[in-house]
């Protein structure tokens, strides 16, 4: 994407970790399920980082991290204030810059609450505005996303599926942030009405100066809108670059199966065989001291099942962690 | 030779107003070893459509009517519930989308494999149990004899979608199998497996697959031929390369230019990705008029007035629409 060049980092995040207590199986002491390790990242103002990998990978705790809304470890800052030295108030008059888009509109809009009063919560919340003031955003907001006021008195239920995940856009910037997470923001809408709403997204990003960080499992849609790309596997970062640079080159090869494995609507596809991937996604806390992916790794050495790869970095700033490039 | 032949059916249901039809004069078939996709999205009736093949949808509450769902020599139309039953598993098995729901939990895999062999195939209990490690061997489950004393939930998702594979390949006599979204609640890595293993089964035993899809991709890797699917209604049938190299109806246009992997070119020139204006409208709300009336950008008068009628293309592509690429077809 173009005009990027701003250099000044809007989110930073460092040695990210985040753990969930698991109740006690047998005998023994309570293991924590570790679903992020040591992450880190940034995301540049205004543009937009795509997190992509497979279902308990960590990438929706990263985001919900980010945001506050759970435990974690780690530096993690959001327009230029640390999160993780914050009281719960400070936290929250600090939302006022971060906000979330969630995947399922219908679970995420309390259905007996007016979209009205809807979007008016967060306002209320944070004491923004008279009532008059509120109502003006509110109109204002409901239109740029492609709706006239007459909406306002319904509820979630009547809306379709698109439509819905509109309303919820629309809310995410009623108190004007500057970062927006959207959690598989798209992932749950038909192709057709898919498109649309991540032009809304884009159209929104250029109107109100936003910077997003675009989580999704879905490889197709990450490398369309990311301007860099961070791979997630097993709660680490396997691979991080721009779009240009992983678009080009896939360096890990989990990264690489990935690719691969997204089935391509084209007719070369029917003759196509997918690279054969030996085994299932391992638990997390069945992984030795190795590289979490040996198990599945095509190109699987000693080295892997003994200790977990540093992180190499190439010339345009590629990182990946994998023995392969030491 | 085709296994299935349905003709001319609407599948609807029933409440106390009347009947609100669903699916709308749909026809096709099947030929032996063929894979037919459905493709389209929410709410075109693509999954009334394969329930309906199998009588699955309570008949309290829907109906299908029409001309005929011939399979074979059979009417199923006119089938009873007890023909149903020894059809069902046995000459047509279906797999769905969410195999954790699919399998039950309280029954270890064995326990539900064997069940399934002894009505099937009238073995022995002890006969069964072999049968069954033969099947999840079948389906690469690594340590079969293992995964039959297994739980569902100590299964991933993909070695569950396995299990329902397994499942449904049980009958010697099996002549269909049916897969509702098999994939669609899997990672891409698993989905490759998954895909790999039906393309596999198809060569091998040269499986008959009706699959019902919203994802092009996956009807890319596996599909003969493609019939889409819109509001209800039947908007185009081809072979796989006619719909995707060559798509005549606007909607499957509309379609294939609006995913992600087609608009590159468009982002990269600063210009917003092509969508199709509008929703899908509801299936309620649904007149004898073309379904995509309102959202179509070649829309003239006719197309408000009744459904298209059938357009040949080619002798293997055919579309539902008045105003198909080359210019407004006659009438």
């Amino acid at each position: 994407m173009p005009d990027q060049p701003v250099e000044e980092n809007l989110v930073s995040v460092g040695n990210l970790s985040v753990s969930y207590g698991q109740a006690r199986m047998s005998l023994g002491a309570r293991q924590r399920f570790v679903a992020v390790d040591n992450v880190n990242f940034s995301v540049k103002k205004g543009s937009i980082v795509g997190l992509v990998g497979e279902t308990g990978c960590g990438k929706s705790s990263i985001g919900r991290a980010i945001l506050g809304l759970i435990p974690f470890s780690g530096k993690v800052s959001v327009a230029g204030k640390r999160i993780d030295a914050m009281s719960s108030e400070e936290l929250k008059r600090h939302r006022l810059h971060m906000q979330m888009i969630f995947q399922d509109p219908l679970s995420s809009l309390n259905r007996r609450k007016s979209i009205k009063s809807l979007m008016r919560q967060s306002l209320q919340l944070q004491r923004i505005g008279s009532r008059k003031e509120q109502n003006d955003r509110i109109s204002a907001l409901i239109k740029e996303v492609g709706f006239d006021d007459s909406i306002l008195t319904r509820y979630p239920h009547q809306f379709s599926g698109g439509q819905r995940q509109r309303i919820s856009i629309a809310r995410a910037l009623t108190l004007h942030p500057s970062f927006i997470v959207c959690d598989e923001a798209v992932s749950a809408l038909d192709v057709s009405v898919q498109a649309a709403i991540i032009n809304l997204l884009l159209d929104l990003r250029k109107k109100h100066d936003l910077t997003y960080l675009f989580i999704s499992h879905d490889l197709s849609v990450i490398e369309l809108i990311s301007d860099y790309i961070v791979v997630l596997y097993l709660g680490r970062i396997v691979e991080q670059g721009s779009k240009k640079a992983i678009m080009a080159r896939q360096m890990h090869p989990y990264t690489q199966i990935l690719f691969s494995t997204s089935p391509e609507p084209t007719t070369a596809q029917r003759t196509k065989k997918f690279q054969k991937i030996v085994s299932d996604i391992p638990q997390r806390n069945t992984v030795g001291e190795g590289c979490f992916f040996a198990s599945r790794c095509p190109f699987v050495m000693d080295k892997c099942r003994k200790t977990y790869p540093k992180t190499f970095e190439t010339a345009d700033n590629q990182k990946v962690a994998c023995w392969l490039y030491e | 030779m085709k296994v299935l032949d349905v003709k001319n059916i609407t599948i609807g249901f029933k409440d106390r107003f009347g009947f609100t039809p669903m699916v709308r004069d749909l026809s096709f078939s099947i030929d032996k070893g063929e894979v037919l996709s459905i493709v389209g999205e929410s709410g075109c009736g693509k999954s009334i459509t394969a329930y309906s093949i199998l009588k699955l949808m309570d008949p309290h509450i829907s109906e299908i009517r029409g001309d005929g769902l011939m399979f074979g020599e059979r009417n199923l139309l006119s089938a009873t519930e007890s023909e149903m039953q020894q059809i069902r598993g046995k000459n047509i098995s279906m797999i769905f989308q969410e195999p954790m729901s699919s399998l039950n939990p309280v029954f270890s895999i064995g326990a539900q494999l064997t069940d399934i062999c002894t009505l099937h195939t009238g073995d022995s209990k002890k006969q069964a149990w072999q049968y069954g490690i033969e099947l999840l061997k079948r389906v690469h489950i690594p340590s079969a004899g293992e995964c039959m004393h297994k739980y569902p939930h100590e299964l991933s998702g993909g070695m569950r979608q396995r299990v329902l594979i397994a499942l449904a390949l049980v009958s010697p006599s099996l002549e269909m199998l049916i897969a509702d979204e098999p994939t669609t609640a899997l990672d891409v890595t698993i989905q490759a497996q998954i895909l790999n293993l039906l393309d596999e089964l198809r060569k091998e035993t040269g499986l008959t697959l009706l699959m019902i899809t919203h994802d092009l991709g996956v009807v890319a890797t596996l599909s003969d031929r493609v019939m889409v699917m819109y509001a209800g209604r039947k908007v185009e049938e081809g072979s796989l390369a006619d719909i995707l190299n060559n798509p005549s109806h606007p909607y499957t246009q509309g379609l294939l230019s609006s995913l992600p992997i087609k608009q590159h070119e468009r982002l990269a020139e600063n210009r917003p990705m092509f969508a199709i204006p509008g929703n899908v409208p509801s299936l309620k709300a649904i007149s004898e008029a073309c379904p995509f009336s309102d959202r179509c950008d070649r829309v003239i008068s006719e197309c408000k007035q009744a459904f298209p009628s059938e357009a040949a293309i080619s002798d293997t592509h055919r579309a539902w629409c008045n105003v198909l690429d080359e210019g407004i077809k006659d009438a």
